[in-house]
């Protein structure tokens, strides 16, 4: 027992000392940042509504990705399955990184990309329209590779979250004579709602927050700010533009972004502690 | 027996098709073009490959020195990947000894830095790595990497260790073992389905990053293989092929994966 303890400890140790060199010196000297900036450079009302508004565009992928992975996750769940040939089908646009898939979807639709040439040879009116440079096209392509790389991985979370469903249940239900509508949207999504509401958190957490990969190939976050993320502005605020104001900026929107996780964050944990409270 | 009529109507099947089509279509288009010539791809991007060509593997490999990148990424993965799972299965080891009040705070935090996004520390570890000189060499990206596979290391490992009783590991120490000694030879014995997976999972989404690369590696040579194929896409600005090849390369570590995952799954319980 005293070996437990004496492991316990230097295993507190180790994260400990992992949150405070990866986590808290980096956040105090952010905040010691933010305390130092002056006021005139507060922040641009304008540029934060803009990012907020592309990265909710953005997350219209999350109810698609859903609606998608939970159709497909539930007819694996009445055959039995686990995993399917199917499902690793679809694993191949995940293992892709987002980066070559990003400049993939660039150098088909750029404007001398194959779709563009085959386009204006049949049709003239495509010869004087660049896709990319139609905001709306470039939205719906984003989304459309969000939605192709996190459709099998979101499949994975819910069949996680639905190996904890009992068959049983399912099946006296149909007994009872529900259909499999029913029985998905009165049985299956309000038992795995925990797994939804996860992955969709954290797949918005990765638009708003890590898509710059993504984006970058395809659109280089323009034209000017529209379709900008949160995390694209601050690379390129802090890495691009530089200097005093670039860091400046950088700095704020961390903040930001941070002072926004954690308001989010603190209410889903109180309401996941209070639903487990048992546990 | 549940019943399943419905979802072999017409319209499933279709749907069905239609993702094989959607998901496959990338990686085919760039096996095929990547097999032509560039006159070829620009005549006939969406046709099969007239005659092959390896030309352009051979340009990536040799011209460019491409598994130089490939080797460095491997290196910069396989470091980070084994220092986190030797820490972290140690935590979740040591955490998983102990009762589960005990337990969930540290597992708590874990898991709330794990959904704190990267791009909040971004520019000020980037000052911190700087100013110690890490970002000359790799230093900075392994302890980037470290950073990101670490929480998820210990909250999978410490689920699935959670599970073993301590009464095996009382019984081992009755023996004579030390907690050491049980946790360097018997864990992975016992846990070696999660920590493989753990390990796949991790070093997946590590060949995968492109901005950690791009930020924290100063030099050009020490580039890892999502930094170098853009480079070499804006060297080979029209020549697409040589690029598609290129991506190939550096895609087989996710080909290899992608091999491996169903038939790891096959043979072990999943549920596990």
């Amino acid at each position: 027992m005293k070996s437990f303890n004496d492991l316990y400890r230097k295993s507190l140790f180790l994260v400990s000392l992992f949150a405070l060199f990866f986590y808290v010196i980096p956040l105090i000297l952010l905040l010691f940042d933010g305390i130092r900036i002056p006021s005139r450079s507060i922040i641009d009302i304008s540029t934060l509504l803009i990012l907020l508004r592309n990265t909710l565009i953005l997350c219209i992928s999350i109810v698609i990705v859903i609606l998608i992975a939970i159709l497909i996750s539930y007819n694996l769940f009445l055959r039995h399955k686990r995993i399917s040939s199917f499902l690793v089908v679809m694993l191949v646009p995940f293992i892709i990184p987002c980066s070559l898939l990003g400049r993939l979807a660039y150098l088909f639709f750029a404007y001398d990309g194959p779709i563009h040439v085959i386009l204006s040879n049949h049709i003239p009116y495509f010869d004087k329209i660049d896709f990319l440079s139609s905001v709306p096209f470039s939205y719906t392509l984003l989304i459309f590779l969000i939605c192709l790389s996190s459709v099998a991985e979101c499949i994975i979370y819910l069949l996680a979250g639905l190996s904890r469903l009992p068959y049983s249940i399912v099946e006296a239900a149909q007994c009872d004579g529900a259909t499999n509508i029913t029985i998905l949207c009165r049985i299956v999504v309000p038992f795995n709602i925990d797994s939804i509401v996860l992955y969709a958190f954290s797949l918005a957490s990765w638009i708003s927050t890590a898509s710059y990969a993504l984006i970058k190939p395809i659109t280089g976050g323009g034209p000017g700010l529209a379709t900008t993320t949160f995390d694209y502005y601050i690379i390129r605020q802090y890495f691009s533009v530089g200097g005093v104001a670039g860091e400046t900026s950088a700095t704020i929107y961390s903040i930001i972004i941070f002072v926004g996780y954690c308001l989010v964050l603190i209410p889903f944990y109180i309401f996941y502690r209070r639903k487990n409270a048992s546990y | 027996m549940l019943h399943t009529k419905t979802h072999n109507s017409i319209f499933a099947r279709l749907f069905r098709c239609l993702i094989i089509l959607i998901s496959l279509s990338p990686l085919l288009f760039l096996v095929f073009n990547s097999l032509k010539s560039t006159r070829d791809y620009l005549l006939f991007p969406f046709s099969f490959p007239r005659g092959l060509t390896f030309e352009n593997y051979y340009n990536y490999i040799f011209q460019f020195n491409g598994l130089h990148y490939w080797l460095n990424t491997l290196l910069v993965v396989t470091v980070s990947i084994s220092f986190s799972l030797l820490i972290g299965s140690f935590c979740a080891f040591s955490l998983s000894l102990q009762s589960k009040s005990k337990a969930i705070p540290a597992i708590f935090i874990l898991t709330s830095l794990f959904f704190l996004p990267d791009i909040i520390f971004i520019a000020p570890l980037y000052r911190i790595f700087a100013f110690i000189g890490a970002t000359k060499g790799y230093l900075a990206l392994i302890l980037m990497y470290i950073r990101a596979s670490f929480p998820p290391t210990v909250i999978f490992l410490y689920i699935s260790m959670a599970k073993v009783s301590s009464d095996l590991y009382s019984s081992y120490m009755l023996d004579g073992a030390s907690m050491y000694m049980v946790f360097f030879t018997q864990i992975p014995k016992i846990c070696s389905f999660e920590i493989c997976f753990i390990a796949l999972y991790n070093s997946l989404s590590l060949f995968k990053d492109y901005t950690m690369a791009l930020l924290f590696v100063a030099s050009n040579n020490l580039a890892t293989v999502n930094v170098a194929i853009s480079r070499y896409l804006s060297m080979n600005n029209l020549d697409f092929p040589k690029y598609f090849a290129a991506t190939i390369i550096n895609l087989l570590p996710f080909i290899i994966y992608f091999l491996a995952v169903p038939i790891f799954f096959s043979k072990n319980d999943w549920d596990s």
